[in-house]
């Protein structure tokens, strides 16, 4: 009984003197640069599900922008406005009554299960949830972690693209060229959406609303479907030039404000292996 | 491997255990085999006009079977849970199926060891509470060791250490804890019969996740710390427990470095015929999870009690009050009287009245930088009322087949704060109600219940009328309406219907209903779920053996 009263004694002022006070200042320098030069860098997808009556979502808006701030251009953001937080909420007209929602955004937020769940959630290159079938959904807090590791990866291929439009029949053109640089046992798809930067419109933030929200990254459609183009195994050392179109909607869309975003994917797992992004105009 | 097959390997295992003593010598040759099943499920109809989503399934479930098998000192189960897929207003990623839960215990006078899955709580939950509750979509179990150590009467040692339970996975990051435990009446010689009852109790609970935010340095260890205190004498209790926690950023708290502290106190008067309570509680940055990265009902390690009412009346439950865990502060207060069968306003057969009060505002804030957080006055009340309640309900048995309660509920409710609302509005409403039984015979009787919710905000004034008729033991039919029909939108003046048939033998319940349901949040002890709109047919079967 003593032993047990001793061992007891042990435990609890180990237990008791194991607590991390941290003392400021709290922020770090972290993160690497962009990589220069004529190498293929391994870029992310960070898809944000948002939506405007959604109070908490600036929260991930901003975590979004910071994180863009470290990585510059080899982080790509998608704001997916999707489920009943895009929707208008005419009972609060005249605010929050446009509709952000489209067939893409809401086929990406049905397909990962994230319909349905608590917003603001996001992925990080739709990565695999471990042990699982299932994507990785995350917290807006939790992206950074994930980030980092896939910003230091080595990329398996690389993509770039040589954007067009024609002002007279409002239509876009995507070039992209596709590189394989790795081993990539499965097949792969290439999709190329389209987003907005600058969306002037309402938008909650905590117990605000806020009247002239700037919503930037809006994903508004897409050239191809939501997975793209089926291209099959490719082996390394190929290269693949493929070119789409698609008009340029909605009406209300600003050309000099649409980026085009390439994302290739593996079939198998939903994972992203490259993403690029480039201004239209 | 068939389910049946796992569960029959799995009682081969147990009855070949041999048990640490002799049990036919201690007279303790005893061993039983035990269960819970449930399944609900239900087939949805798309219904736009009250924003019932289309559901591409169909057919959405939720079920789970425990088996525990007990057999002298050694106890063992194991909980099988399936969502395919999982019921609109639960966590999607439910979805799929599997064992959640499996556990073994040995039992002594001395100490009690369980490995695997177990819940456990410390004191009131300040700092630790782990528990099952499958209406909210919760199970924070902890996956590892407990110890519960009796060195002698009156004094219980605790220890756990496990992963916390997350849908069907177990994150690496790491909970343990210790708990003391002292009655002093029991502990102390001499002190067994005074007539003051003394407990005292400490605990400590801290979680380790790695630093893996390269942008911020934050803590791998976070600890709390709680002390708790219960007297009674005579007819008047009083407990108490005061929590602390060190700096814990989080998505919560927006990675704010502060502490985190909580007071929960609790007054009661009880004799026979009359009932006092008052209850007190203070909370600030009190969001303690495994994870600091997620939100909603995951990974919680502490549970802040509520202390409002927990309504029971489907209007009252339009506007439930939520346990804020950054930072609130509250009071309550209830009465109960019985009056005597005979006396005046007892009549023949008692009559019983209940009131209550309840407010809960924000703790006062004093804004520091986005780093610190606030600093906190510790006995002022913010400036922002979230919830007040007022109740007042009289019970009184009319004859020998009838009853009748009569209650009345005042509520005012921030639907911006506590909801993310985008009306500006505080919602303040009026609800009366009036349900009356009556027995035909000792085993039909039937039940009314008719209620009315005045409001000028929100989506106006709401009636409810149920019917209900039971048939002992086995029959309940239940019909009921929710009619919003003072909202301003003529167009939405909805009726929300429901009908069901319920079976119960044995321990069996079978229910079948139909219903057109709202939108609305489903509260448990101030843990709440979003529950959306729905219209189709329901399913449940639950069985106890």
């Amino acid at each position: 009984m003593k032993l047990f009263k001793y061992i007891f004694s042990i435990l609890a002022l180990s237990f008791i003197t194991s607590c991390d006070k941290i003392e400021g200042p709290y922020g770090q320098s972290g993160g690497t640069g962009p990589i220069g030069g004529d190498t293929i860098v391994q870029n992310v997808l960070l898809e944000d599900f948002t939506g405007h009556t959604c109070q908490a979502c600036p929260n991930a808006h901003r975590e979004a922008a910071r994180l863009r701030g470290n990585y510059g251009e080899r982080l790509v953001i998608l704001a997916v406005h999707a489920d009943f937080w895009a929707a208008p909420y005419p009972s609060a007209a005249p605010y929050f009554t446009y509709d952000f929602r489209n067939p893409i955004a809401t086929q990406i937020a049905t397909d990962f299960n994230v319909i349905g769940q608590p917003f603001p959630k996001g992925m990080v290159n739709r990565m695999l949830n471990p042990g699982t079938t299932n994507q990785l959904v995350l917290d807006w807090a939790g992206w950074e972690s994930k980030v980092d590791p896939w910003i230091n990866s080595a990329a398996k291929a690389g993509l770039e693209i040589t954007p067009s439009y024609n002002g007279g029949s409002n239509v876009m053109t995507a070039q992209v060229k596709l590189s394989i640089v790795g081993d990539i046992a499965d097949g792969v798809s290439l999709a190329v959406y389209f987003a907005e930067d600058s969306v002037i419109k309402w938008q909650k933030d905590g117990t605000n609303n806020v009247a002239n929200y700037i919503h930037n990254h809006v994903l508004r459609g897409s050239f191809n479907g939501m997975y793209g183009e089926d291209l099959g195994v490719l082996a390394a050392g190929t290269e693949v030039t493929k070119t789409y179109t698609a008009a340029l909607l909605p009406s209300d869309v600003s050309v000099d404000h649409v980026h085009l975003i390439a994302v290739l994917t593996n079939n198998s797992t939903k994972e992203v292996i490259q993403v690029v992004e480039v201004k239209l105009n | 491997m068939t389910l049946r097959r796992f569960v029959f390997i799995i009682s081969i295992a147990l009855l070949s255990i041999k048990p640490y003593h002799s049990l036919a010598q201690q007279g303790l040759n005893t061993s039983n085999f035990s269960g819970y099943f449930e399944a609900n499920g239900q087939y949805y109809k798309a219904d736009s006009a009250i924003d019932a989503p289309e559901v591409r399934e169909k057919w959405l479930n939720n079920g789970f079977m425990v088996l525990n098998y007990n057999y002298g000192n050694l106890s063992a189960g194991i909980r099988y849970e399936s969502y395919l897929n999982t019921l609109l207003g639960f966590d999607p990623s439910f979805k799929g199926n599997g064992i959640t839960n499996r556990y073994v215990t040995y039992t002594s006078d001395l100490l009690t060891v369980t490995a695997g899955n177990f819940y456990e709580q410390f004191g009131s939950g300040l700092i630790f509470r782990s528990y099952w509750e499958p209406n909210l979509g919760l199970d924070n179990s902890l996956d590892g060791l407990k110890i519960v150590l009796r060195p002698r009467a009156g004094i219980t040692l605790k220890g756990v250490i496990g992963r916390q339970r997350d849908f069907f996975t177990y994150p690496e990051n790491i909970v343990r804890g210790i708990d003391g435990d002292f009655q002093l009446n029991d502990a102390i010689p001499g002190f067994e019969n005074s007539k003051l009852r003394i407990g005292v109790g400490g605990s400590f609970v801290s979680k380790f996740q790695k630093d893996d935010k390269p942008s911020l340095k934050l803590p791998e260890n976070v600890g709390a710390y709680a002390g708790r205190l219960n007297m009674q004498y005579g007819k008047i209790a009083f407990d108490a427990e005061y929590a602390y926690k060190i700096n814990d950023p989080s998505q919560a708290n927006l990675f704010t470095y502060n502490t985190g502290e909580a007071l929960f106190t609790n007054l009661t008067y009880t004799q026979k015929g009359l009932g006092i309570r008052l209850s007190g509680k203070r909370v600030s940055n009190m969001d303690f999870r495994s994870d600091r990265s997620v939100t909603g009902t995951r990974l919680q390690i502490n549970y802040l009690p509520a202390v409002n009412r927990q309504q029971t009346y489907r209007l009252a439950t339009l506007y439930p009050f939520a346990t804020q865990s950054l930072g609130e502060m509250g009071g309550s207060s209830e009465i109960y009287y019985s009056f005597k069968p005979g006396s005046i306003l007892g009549g023949q057969y008692g009559t019983t009245i209940m009131t209550n009060y309840a407010a809960v505002s924000d703790i006062d804030r004093k804004n520091l930088d986005d780093t610190l957080g606030y600093t906190s006055n510790f006995f002022a009340v913010g400036d922002d009322r979230y919830y007040q309640e007022v109740t007042f309900e009289v019970n009184k048995k009319i004859s020998k087949k009838s009853k009748v309660i009569v209650s009345y509920l005042y509520q005012i409710y921030d639907r911006v704060k506590l909801e993310g609302k985008v009306d500006e509005k505080q919602v303040t409403s009026h609800l009366g109600v009036i349900e009356y039984t009556y027995k035909f015979t000792s085993k039909k009787s039937i039940r009314f219940d008719i209620e009315h919710l005045a409001t000028e905000q929100d989506r106006g004034n709401w009636a409810m009328f149920v019917v209900e008729f039971s048939m002992a033991p086995h029959w309940t039919f239940t019909a009921f309406d929710e009619w919003n029909y003072g909202n301003k939108d003529r167009d939405k003046q909805f009726h929300y219907y429901n009908g069901s048939i319920n079976y119960v033998k044995d321990g069996t319940r079978m229910s079948v209903s139909y219903a057109r349901q709202r939108a609305g949040l489903l509260c448990v002890g101030g843990v709440c779920r979003f529950v959306p709109a729905s219209n189709g047919i329901s399913f449940t079967v639950s069985s106890r053996f």
